[in-house]
């Protein structure tokens, strides 16, 4: 069953595709509780590309969590695409992961045994879609991020850069409205790094997609159209 | 060693949602061993002490029987022999009692022409088996008058006027002195006679015909008796001591298995041990016991028992060894990213590999602490519910020295197991991320060489058993007398057929993979691709339940092919519902006995006996073999057992009666014969005749009844002949004559040229109801039947064959009877006559036989053979072959209806009794019941009882509680065993299963794909279990189901495959696998969330 809670703020904003409001999330308890957000709040447009810069263990990721439906805030709201995604129940969830948000993460978040087609395959399958229609975009996401000639390789197989790129195309496979990418380039080289930033930056504006990006690299950052900057679980300033 | 007992004790710490698991199935794994110890030590040494126990007194009894020939010799022989006795039986508890007895005492002072006998005697049975009828019984050897203090029975008081007080005056029969008896009481025997059995008249109290004394049976008495004295009037040489009975029972109920073992040996010495100490005086000793024989059967029965344990025993290691394979392989592959890790910081091999062996010592030492513990509590809990209980195998074992050696043991192979794949796992690495499993060529290729070594030994196991047909070809006498390659060899086809069918689950994987890529969904595909594609995790959970399917379906077979042939040959080792070894005094008073017993549909007289049997043309080929004669016309109403033919009654069927045995009816019950006898011949003789009656029952038993001698004077004597018990439905089938010739007799028959001339007429029968006397008596025609006559030296049919003539004639009440004998011939082989009511035979009765019989006698089906049953040969003829005779399984011998046999031994002049047994139609519920009230007629066997002993007896039924143990522990274990894959299994993939949940899967999905992952493999593992387990039914069960001598049972083995049970069990499996599984999957996955994910591990 999918729960769709629609508060009066985002009503009021219909135009936001990301809209957080004083998030708090507190891991722990007492002297040892660690405060990963206050008090965030920001907004995000449709089809915009934001970068989410600060050092490690700023938040970023527990933010992209939060967003992404991956954890509940303590406190405050996150509403996605006119949904608040911190009142959706377990079924919700599923159902923001499958039709609205897609994933990047730092350590490509592929499964191993399966080949790269298989794995971009997934989200697909998620959605039931008949096996031509899904071979066939399956091909094309893979064509999309110059792997079409790895389909059958398996991760353990490609490199490090292949690995994310496969990443990608299966964050593209269910085409969701905001694209949550995780350090993208964390675990990558460079150059490496760099090609992915601008198939990033590419198939975001082919797809016509929004995406969270958080990084640590000058050249994302200057990709981006704005740049959110966390520090000690805070917004600095964008 | 400090760094690396920190790391293990907080490994420990961390990790105990990982490491009590796999200590839990050690535990578990050493305690079911150790139960099984417990089963094939205490358990069976409790079974022996149990069975033993258990078995009626006659069996486990040693009586040492003393016949003095020294009338002063009572005193020492008595003290001298008891002392014997104890020496030989040593420390062992026993029942001590002794049956003292005394010579014939000849009555002094009575109307009668010849004296009546007396004996005193003291009897351990007095207390139980007699009722006061008078007076007391004595309290001392004599009076003050010095006067033997006596209790005499009621019947002699009654005949002679004796009351309490009375002194009775005697002598010796043997005529060395006198005695004086003061009669202190009078009393009735009650209850069984079979108590009684060493008593002079057995019970009886009066013998109206007992042999007089030096006379050769030829005079005989009145003999009344016992005259009950106390012990001490033989100790004290009050009585004169002729016969002592010194008996020993021994006690087994807290005997310890050496002592058994102990006893066993020194009674094959005991005759000569006990015979050197026979003091003087002693004119023979005789030794009789069947305990050598008891004692014998109740080890070999725990000898089957035993084979029975250890192979169900094996089974269970094979189990308990993969489940600990299992989490093992899992633990290790959980431990893999740590290895690499404190490789990558510089650990050694050898320091990664001494953590893991005192982690795997570790689990050693508390599994050894632990489970004899619980392994007694297990075995206390097993052995006190349902039929171990009843068994009496209910008891605490306590710690013995055997079980903490099997838990150590046990445990230290188990911990070796778990070491295992550390040692391996070079050849076959695991990385921990991105988990991609790098197969290695030349492990692989170990595996696969490992594999057929194992098929290759369970093959030439399996060839070696079917070879041999039992696990113990030498025979069973322990566990050492076991064979090990063929004990094992179930459960190395049971590894060898799980490791086969593993081979079948790539092809079966890749199938199904191939199917799932054409599904449009995610939760088949992602089972098919985990399957498919790390087959060695699911590898382990399928040979788990293959081994635990296989091993349950084994079990099962096993239990109900077992309980079947133990049913089977119980049925024909009995061979009817209740088999009484006849030991009445005469078939007649056992008829009535029968008769009356309430709960019997239907009786038998039967012959089964040991009889020599041969070719009459062909002298040298007579053989001793059984003969078993029963009524056939009743086959399927009293025989018992399955045999390969279509049934008794079928089988049988050619063996009944083409003419009846049709006697002189006897109407009413009557209890005695009135009659008129005359008899003469020619030339006069001063001898007597000795005349019998041969009187058959109602349930075809004959009993020859002797009347006293007659003299041969030509006047007509009114005799009474009494049958000693009111017997409805008998009929008079014979009358036998025999002259008794004196010394004179015998010149005057020297001297006579024209031999002798012998008539007989019995006239004026009458019979004397129950309750009347002789002018109660009913006439009695004896026209109505056709009588035919021989003469004692052959069969005559004519007015003139050979040497003797017979005429036969009747007349209303009255059969005439006479004979012609040659002189030499009287002279050589006796005179005498036997009238029969059967028409003279024209050809021998029908017979079956076993073929070991005919082949021995080298004979076929249609020829004649020879059976000398004692006092007369009768010819049959073979009709056919029996595979088995009822009752007497496994011996050759010939089966004969009893008419049939009855009549031709008749007409050769048997009068004897053929009456061995009865056995008895009784419906299962009151067999017992009748088989106690049939005690006088003598000791039963029942049917059920003897089921009962066979499947959950003491010594039977630990095979039982194997079985169940191997059964339930195999679910357990698949249910424990295949948790932990799935934990393991899920705990691995954790990280992998939420990054499929941030994708967009449901976790319910995700369960839902785990769940079809293990019921894929459930399903493969169940099937190849199953067929595995049905080939183990078929091709070992029937070899390693065994007779009570561990050799192939008979009737052969029927298989059973028990497919409701395996269903029933199957359901409880299934349900249960899945309950955990899914449980299990859920309560994980519930954990995997965003934080697992943006800490990157899978903590």
């Amino acid at each position: 069953m999918t729960t769709t809670v629609t508060s009066p703020a985002s009503a009021a904003t219909t135009d936001a595709m990301v809209r957080v409001e004083s998030l708090a999330r507190t891991y722990g308890t007492g002297d040892t509780a660690v405060h990963a957000l206050r008090d965030v709040s920001f907004t995000i447009a449709p089809g915009e590309l934001v970068a989410l810069v600060g050092r490690s263990g700023s938040g970023k990721t527990t933010l992209l969590n939060c967003v992404g439906g991956l954890d509940r805030p303590d406190g405050g709201r996150v509403v996605v695409a006119g949904r608040e995604v911190s009142s959706l129940d377990e079924d919700g969830l599923v159902d923001l992961r499958r039709d609205v948000v897609s994933y990047v993460f730092q350590t490509f978040g592929l499964v191993p045994v399966l080949s790269a087609a298989e794995n971009v395959g997934v989200p697909l399958r998620l959605r039931k879609l008949p096996a031509s229609v899904r071979e066939e975009r399956v091909a094309l996401l893979l064509d999309l991020v110059g792997l079409g000639d790895h389909a059958e390789q398996r991760p353990g197989e490609m490199s490090g850069g292949q690995q994310q790129r496969v990443a990608i195309a299966r964050a593209l496979a269910s085409s969701p409205r905001l694209l949550i990418a995780d350090e993208p380039t964390g675990q990558l080289d460079t150059a490496t790094g760099q090609a992915v930033m601008a198939l990033l930056r590419a198939v975001v504006e082919a797809e016509g997609m929004t995406a969270i990006v958080s990084t640590h690299d000058p050249l994302m950052m200057s990709l981006s159209d704005r740049v959110i900057r966390l520090a000690d679980g805070r917004v600095l300033a964008e | 060693m400090r760094w690396t007992w920190n790391v293990l004790r907080h490994r420990a710490l961390a990790q105990r949602a990982l490491f009590l698991p796999v200590l839990a199935v050690t535990v578990v794994s050493a305690t079911l061993l150790g139960t099984f110890a417990l089963l094939l030590s205490a358990g069976q040494h409790r079974a022996l002490e149990i069975g033993l126990e258990r078995q009626p007194v006659a069996q486990r009894e040693i009586d040492a029987r003393y016949m003095l020939e020294d009338d002063t010799a009572g005193p020492s022989v008595l003290s001298t022999g008891n002392a014997a006795l104890d020496d030989f039986l040593g420390s062992l508890p026993v029942d001590r009692t002794a049956w003292l007895s005394s010579q014939m005492y000849e009555v002094d002072g009575t109307a009668e022409a010849r004296a009546p006998y007396v004996y005193v005697a003291s009897y351990p049975v007095v207390a139980d088996g007699t009722r006061l009828v008078d007076g007391s019984l004595p309290t001392s050897a004599t009076d003050a008058a010095g006067h033997l203090q006596v209790a005499i029975p009621q019947e002699a008081a009654q005949a002679y006027g004796w009351h309490v007080g009375s002194v009775v005056r005697a002598s010796d029969a043997a005529g060395s002195g006198p005695a004086t008896f003061v009669v202190t009481g009078t009393f009735e025997r009650t209850g069984a006679l079979a108590p009684w059995s060493r008593d002079v008249l057995a019970g009886a109290t009066h013998d109206p015909s007992h042999p007089v004394v030096g006379s050769s049976h030829t005079a005989r008495t009145q003999a009344w008796g016992p005259f009950l004295v106390t012990p001490d009037a033989f100790t004290s040489g009050r009585a004169t001591l002729v016969q002592a009975d010194l008996v020993a029972a021994p006690r087994f109920g807290d005997t310890a298995a050496a002592e058994v073992t102990s006893l066993r040996d020194r009674l094959g010495t005991a005759r000569a041990t006990l015979s050197a100490a026979t003091p003087d005086g002693v004119a023979s000793f005789l030794l009789t016991t069947q305990l050598p024989q008891t004692i014998d059967a109740a080890e070999t029965a725990l000898g089957i028992t035993q084979v029975g344990l250890v192979i169900v025993g094996l089974v269970l290691v094979v189990l308990t060894v993969t489940v600990l394979l299992l989490a093992a392989r899992l633990l290790a592959e959980r431990r893999a990213a740590e290895q690499s890790l404190m490789a990558s910081r510089g650990a050694t091999n050898g320091q990664i590999l001494r953590l893991a062996a005192l982690e795997s010592l570790a689990v050693a030492v508390v599994t050894t602490a632990i489970a004899p513990w619980l392994s007694s509590l297990l075995y206390r809990v097993v052995t006190g519910v349902g039929p171990f209980e009843r068994a009496g195998l209910h008891t605490d074992p306590g710690l013995p020295r055997a079980l903490w050696v099997t838990c150590a043991a046990t445990a230290l192979v188990l911990a070796g197991v778990l070491l295992g794949p550390v040692l391996t796992r070079r050849a076959d690495v695991v990385d921990a991320d991105p988990q991609v499993v790098r197969r290695n060529r030349g492990g692989g290729l170990a595996r696969t060489g490992a594999d057929l070594a194992l098929v290759v030994l369970a093959a030439i196991a399996l060839v070696q058993l079917r070879t041999y047909r039992t696990p113990a070809p030498g025979g069973v006498d322990g566990i050492g007398s076991l064979d090990p390659v063929l004990v094992v060899t179930p459960a190395l086809v049971l590894l060898a057929g799980g490791v086969l069918a593993l081979r079948l689950l790539p092809h079966v994987a890749r199938l199904w993979e191939r199917a799932a890529a054409r599904s449009r969904a995610l939760v088949g595909p992602l089972a098919a691709w985990e399957v498919a594609r790390r087959p060695g995790r699911a590898a382990g959970a399928m040979l788990l339940l293959t081994l635990v399917v296989g091993g349950g379906t084994f079990a099962q077979s096993f239990l109900a092919t077992w309980h079947g042939s133990q049913l089977d040959q119980s049925d024909l080792a009995v061979g009817t519902d209740v088999r009484v070894v006849s030991a009445a005094r005469t078939p007649l008073a056992a008829s009535a006995t029968v008769s009356s017993a309430p709960h019997v549909r239907r009786a038998a007289a039967v012959t089964d006996r040991s009889v020599t049997v041969g070719s009459p043309w062909a002298t040298s080929s007579f053989v001793q073999e059984q003969l078993v004669a029963v009524d056939t016309t009743h086959a399927d109403d009293l025989l018992r057992g399955r045999t390969d033919a279509a049934g008794w009654s079928r089988s049988t069927a050619a063996l009944h009666p083409t003419t009846a045995l049709q006697g002189v009816p006897l109407p009413g019950a009557p209890t005695d014969l009135v009659l008129d006898l005359t008899s003469s011949s020619t030339p006069a003789l001063a001898g007597g005749l000795f005349v019998s009656l041969v009187v058959q029952d109602a349930h075809g038993g004959l009993t020859s009844v002797d009347l006293r001698t007659q003299e041969i004077d030509g006047t007509a004597s009114d005799v009474v002949v009494p049958l000693g018990s009111a017997a409805a439905g008998s009929t008079l089938v014979g009358v036998k004559v025999a002259v008794m010739p004196t010394a004179a007799d015998e010149i005057t028959l020297a001297r006579t040229a024209d031999g002798l001339g012998l008539d007989l007429t019995v006239s004026n029968l009458r019979v004397v109801p129950s309750g009347g006397d002789a002018t109660d008596a009913a006439p009695v025609p004896l026209d109505s039947v056709d009588w035919t006559a021989r003469g004692l030296t052959g069969p005559i049919t004519g007015p003139d064959a050979g040497s003797s003539v017979t005429h036969v004639a009747h007349d209303g009440d009255a059969l005439r009877l006479s004979e012609s004998v040659d002189a030499v011939r009287a002279r050589s082989s006796g005179m005498g006559l036997f009238a029969v009511t059967t028409p003279a035979a024209t050809s021998s009765g029908p017979v079956l036989v076993t073929p070991g019989l005919l082949s021995s006698v080298g004979s076929k089906v249609g020829d004649q053979l020879t059976v000398d049953l004692g006092d007369a040969t009768v010819d049959v003829t073979v009709a056919g072959t029996v595979d088995h005779l009822p009752g007497e399984p496994g011996t050759d011998g010939i089966l004969a209806d009893s008419t049939t046999l009855a009549r031709a031994y008749l007409l050769a002049g048997g009068t004897a009794s053929l009456t061995d047994e009865w056995w008895l139609q009784v419906p299962d519920a009151d067999a017992d019941a009748v088989a106690a009230d049939l005690v006088d007629v003598g000791a039963a066997t029942t049917r059920v009882a003897a089921r009962e002993d066979a499947t959950v007896g003491p010594l039977h039924v630990g095979v039982v509680a194997a079985l169940w143990i191997v059964t339930v522990a195999g679910v357990g274990l698949a249910v424990a065993g295949l948790a932990l894959s799935a934990t393991f299994s899920v705990r691995t993939r954790r990280l992998e299963l939420a990054r499929l949940q941030a994708v967009g899967a449901s976790r319910r999905g995700l369960v839902r794909s785990v769940l079809t992952e293990y019921a894929v493999l459930g399903s493969l593992g169940v099937v190849a279990g199953l067929a595995l387990g049905a080939l183990l039914g078929r091709v070992i069960v029937p070899l390693v189901t065994v007779s009570a001598s561990g050799g192939p049972p008979v009737p052969s083995v029927l298989l059973h495959a028990a497919w409701t049970t395996q269903l029933r069990l199957l359901v409880v499996l299934v349900v249960l696998v899945g309950v955990t599984v899914a449980t299990t999957t859920n309560a994980l996955l519930r954990r995997a969330s965003g934080e697992l994910l943006r800490l990157g591990d899978d903590r």
